[in-house]
């Protein structure tokens, strides 16, 4: 039952932060706190307890029932939701003075953590969907020129695949009582859900929809440029670190372990999918000329990271795309937040704006430097560790979807380096923007420091969370 | 006199109370000083009456015209609960409308409450005709609302002949008047003509012709009315004509024309640039998913408890629709280009407003999203999956428009001058108090699967 203050919280912070009006950034970061700190006490036990801590009332109507439960994957990203709102929080914290922002952020984190939360399919719906009306009035009210296109756009399309998906859990549900009698909507009892052979991979194929629009893959990702470049920086932060990984938890927890043959079967389209996205994300990265757009697609070939190692499934490789997940949240996160301060002091976001940044702000170009070497995976620090062991599960599995991973690999550098470069030690051109960019002031270090420690000891010393992803997938994918 | 022919009176208390409400507003109108105040009383305490009465009343028992099953006392419920709205709202200056709502109510009431055809008959003319005269006062956004009240009439007409031509046929089937099975092409013919009769009634597509006129002529809160009690009453028919015969082909089709109706209605309200008829076409498409409920529960046998999801569907829709309809009485606005920035201008009002349309959309944890995910899990438990996919298209498109009011009302700046009756909106108290009392449930209705266990059971008459 307490495990439910993980959402109770965040959800009464986002009322009292509408209701207190001027107060309300403090509201926000008074809960965002408290989320984040129950967050980390959850986990205090050691990955032994967490079983211990599950919940569940009795069924209600027709199998569905409020159910929760912990274990080392939702753990984790439990606390990379946490973590990463307080730093939205933060990050914005002199910008925006209305109370629904600071609500509107409440409200997402609520959402997103009951989302990891539950286990049932009912109400992990609810939250499945319920996150994207916070983020819809991030994006429409607090977004930049094309707010408003992007935020409907984001809407739909993720509703399109949800509700298809919706479909797929009536039909997974009602195939179950079929089979079994009895009414359930709990996603441990519908694993290995048997049904014929063309149900089944319609109900397969929605799930891979539905999440898949979440993750994205591609070609069901072209929302995720418009709606990432447009959101405030804030909202960016939220909608790559975390809101993306929906999607594979989405893959983890629901549609392989409820259809373990079949997506056994299906595993080299699965991965080619993976694949795909991958090298795509990438190149559409290198065509970018806008910071953000570049950054968003990245997202993309990331993701496709993290699908291959999951779809892998092999030991290192689904261990692998899971903590890739934690490692494109933080790194990700503090990309967004360092493109959002830039954006922030000379509203200017393409490469050409800029040149030369180096001389005049050298914590920026520090912080920037070392979260895109991480983001390309360079060997110590975090992205090198779940990278590497997503393809060295893919490459088991299939070589040629694994070869190319590897291709990705380069063309991260490719798009990474260069944009790095242009920003930051190219010679600034004629209409360049440079001299408006102050170095970071003390505050917004201390906040990157809080995204790249992380980034740091994650690379050097992966052990524990990888033991404590890999005890929530034993018996789940494995 | 306590009982008519077997039937202790009380038992028909809700209808009572109406007609005693009719004849009471006529009565207060001849007075030459009536206060206001009076005339509001009666309105709000009939229903209130009426509704107590449904609740207390134990289902069983009847006569030959009149049947008591749980089934129709649960609707009236509903219908009374859908009448609130208009009963808080209605002007209280003048008895005329006052008395023909009553009228309209108890037709509704009647109609559930029958066990004939005879009595279906009446009831259907009953609740339609002061509904004409209802939308012909006007009060809407249209500035031709006789026109439109006359377009309703012979629409309306129309499916009453057709309702009594079938009737004519079904009995020389069955030689009886009593609603009870009967086979043979007669009888499928007749049943195939009062469906059509009733699908009229619901606004099914391409019966719907009539409704977006109705609805923009009228009031909003008259239109709130008719979106929910009559649709109600309405659907109550469809069923109780397709659980004469669920094989029959009128049942059988109940789930393409549910599929047609929502993803039409949708598209058609897509293109709206005025609010209410905006909302008239999205009435549209809320029928055919009410459309598709019945067609999944003929499908599966038609029993009284199986009715949840189409019961819980108009329970819902109660208080959306009455709620964005009342909106519209309490904002003065009129098209979508008003609508622009409303949101800085009345942001609680605003908060209401998007609160009822996500609900409308479907979007959770709203009362909405519940309603249509019992639906579309009827349909596939009935093993209608194109129908199902239909509505999950439906539910998309309609996303459009509602999520597009909600982006005028929000993201977009306030263009130009507000014309006079938005910007002389009086936002009474009691007006706010409907639009929150309609948008409360809207909201969290959703997160209350137990509730739809005590419905089903209650429908089932335990």
């Amino acid at each position: 039952m307490s495990l439910s203050l993980l959402w109770v919280v965040p959800a009464a912070g986002a009322i009292a932060a509408l209701a207190a009006g001027r107060a309300a950034r403090y509201v926000a970061l008074v809960t965002a706190g408290l989320t984040f700190g129950l967050a980390l006490a959850a986990g205090w036990g050691g990955a032994a307890l967490l079983p211990a801590l599950s919940y569940a009332t009795p069924t209600w109507a027709f199998g569905i029932r409020y159910s929760v439960a912990l274990d080392g994957l939702s753990l984790s990203l439990l606390w990379l939701t946490g973590f990463l709102t307080l730093i939205s929080i933060l990050s914005s914290w002199r910008q925006q003075p209305s109370s629904g922002y600071w609500a509107a952020f409440l409200a997402l984190e609520s959402a997103l953590m009951g989302v990891f939360l539950v286990r049932d399919l009912f109400f992990f719906y609810i939250f499945w969907e319920a996150a994207l009306v916070p983020m819809f009035f991030i994006i429409g009210l607090w977004g930049s020129d094309n707010r408003r296109h992007a935020a409907v756009k984001f809407f739909l399309f993720t509703f399109a695949g949800s509700v298809l998906m919706l479909l797929g859990f009536l039909a997974l549900v009602t195939q179950h009582q079929l089979r079994t009698g009895t009414w359930t909507w709990d996603m441990d009892q519908l694993r290995g859900t048997v049904m014929g052979g063309r149900l089944a991979l319609a109900v397969f194929g929605s799930m891979v929809l539905g999440f898949g629009v979440k993750v994205p893959i591609v070609p069901l990702h072209t929302w995720l440029p418009d709606a990432h470049t447009e959101a405030p920086a804030a909202g960016s932060i939220m909608l790559a670190g975390v809101m993306l990984k929906m999607g594979v938890y989405g893959f983890l927890r629901i549609a392989i372990p409820v259809f373990p043959e079949l997506s056994w079967h299906l595993l080299p389209w699965l991965g080619a999918i993976a694949a795909v996205g991958v090298i795509y994300g990438a190149l559409c990265a290198m065509a970018q000329q806008d910071l953000k757009r570049l950054i968003a697609y990245s997202s993309v070939a990331h993701l496709g990271f993290c699908l291959l190692g999951v779809f892998s499934r092999t030991d290192a490789g689904v261990a692998g795309g899971s903590l890739q997940l934690l490692n494109h949240g933080i790194t990700t996160g503090a990309l967004f937040l360092l493109v959002g301060i830039l954006y922030e002091r000379s509203h200017k976001r393409g490469l050409a704006d800029f040149g030369g940044l180096a001389q005049s702000a050298p914590w920026l170009t520090f912080f920037f430097g070392l979260s895109t070497f991480a983001s390309i995976g360079l060997p110590g620090l975090n992205g090198f560790v779940g990278e590497f062991m997503s393809l060295a599960g893919m490459t088991a599995r299939l070589p040629a979807l694994g070869i190319a991973g590897v291709i990705g690999v380069t063309l991260a550098a490719a798009y990474a380096l260069p944009a790095f470069a242009s920003v930051f030690w190219a010679e600034p051109g004629a209409d360049s923007v440079s001299a408006r960019v102050t170095d970071l002031t003390g505050f917004e270090q201390g906040l990157c420091w809080a995204l790249v420690v992380p980034m740091i000891v994650i690379g050097l010393y992966p052990k524990p969370l990888l033991l404590l992803i890999a005890s929530g997938l034993k018996g789940l994918v494995l | 006199m306590t009982a008519i022919a077997g039937l202790p009176l009380f038992m028909l208390g809700p209808q009572a109370a109406l007609a005693a409400g009719i004849v009471a507003a006529l009565l207060i109108g001849m007075l030459d000083e009536a206060p206001r105040v009076m005339l509001r009383l009666v309105t709000l305490s009939v229903i209130g009456a009426a509704l107590i009465f449904t609740g207390a009343t134990i289902p069983g028992g009847g006569n030959p015209l009149i049947r008591l099953d749980s089934l129709g006392l649960c609707w009236q419920f509903v219908i009374y609960l859908g009448a609130l709205p208009l009963a808080a709202l209605l002007r209280a200056d003048d008895e005329i409308p006052v008395a023909l709502f009553f009228g309209s109510a108890l037709g509704m009431g009647l109609l559930a409450a029958s066990g004939s055809f005879l009595m279906l008959f009446i009831g259907l003319e009953f609740m339609s005709l002061p509904a004409y005269l209802l939308v012909a006062r006007g009060g809407g956004r249209s500035e031709s609302s006789r026109e439109a009240a006359v377009k309703y009439f012979f629409a309306g007409s129309t499916a009453g002949a057709l309702f009594l031509l079938g009737m004519a046929l079904y009995y020389a089937a069955s030689r009886s008047l009593t609603l009870a099975p009967a086979s043979g092409p007669l009888a499928d013919a007749g049943l195939a003509l009062m469906g059509a009769a009733a699908l009229f009634k619901v606004g099914a597509v391409p019966l719907h012709f009539w409704l977006p006129d109705a609805y923009e002529a009228a009031a909003p809160e008259v239109a709130g009315f008719l979106s929910t009690s009559m649709k109600a009453a309405g659907i109550l028919l469809v069923m109780r004509l397709a659980a004469l015969a669920p094989a029959s082909s009128f049942a059988r089709a109940l789930p393409a024309f549910g599929a047609l109706t929502m993803v039409a209605g949708a598209l058609l309200a897509l293109r709206q640039q005025k609010l209410q008829r905006l909302l008239a076409y999205s009435s549209i498409s809320h029928a055919g998913f009410v459309l598709l409920g019945v067609g999944s529960w003929a499908a599966q046998g038609a029993t009284s408890a199986g009715a949840v999801a189409v019961y819980f569907y108009l329970a819902a829709y109660v208080f959306m629709s009455n709620g964005v309809f009342v909106f519209l009485r309490v904002s003065g606005l009129s098209t979508r280009a008003e609508l622009r920035g409303y949101a800085k201008r009345e942001p609680r009002l605003a908060a209401l407003f998007a609160i009822l349309l996500l609900s409308l959309g479907g979007v959770p944890p709203t009362a909405g999203f519940l309603a249509k995910l019992l639906v579309l899990w009827d349909a596939v438990r009935a093993g209608l999956y194109g129908a199902a996919l239909a509505g999950g298209l439906a539910a998309l498109i309609s996303l459009g428009y509602y999520l597009g009011l909600i982006r005028d009302a929000y993201f977009e700046d306030a263009a130009g001058e507000l014309p006079e009756a938005a910007a002389a909106a009086r936002h009474l108290p009691s007006e706010r108090l409907v639009l929150l009392a309609c948008a409360l449930p809207a909201a969290v209705l959703g997160l209350a699967p137990w509730l739809v266990s005590g419905l089903a059971g209650l429908l089932g008459g335990q």
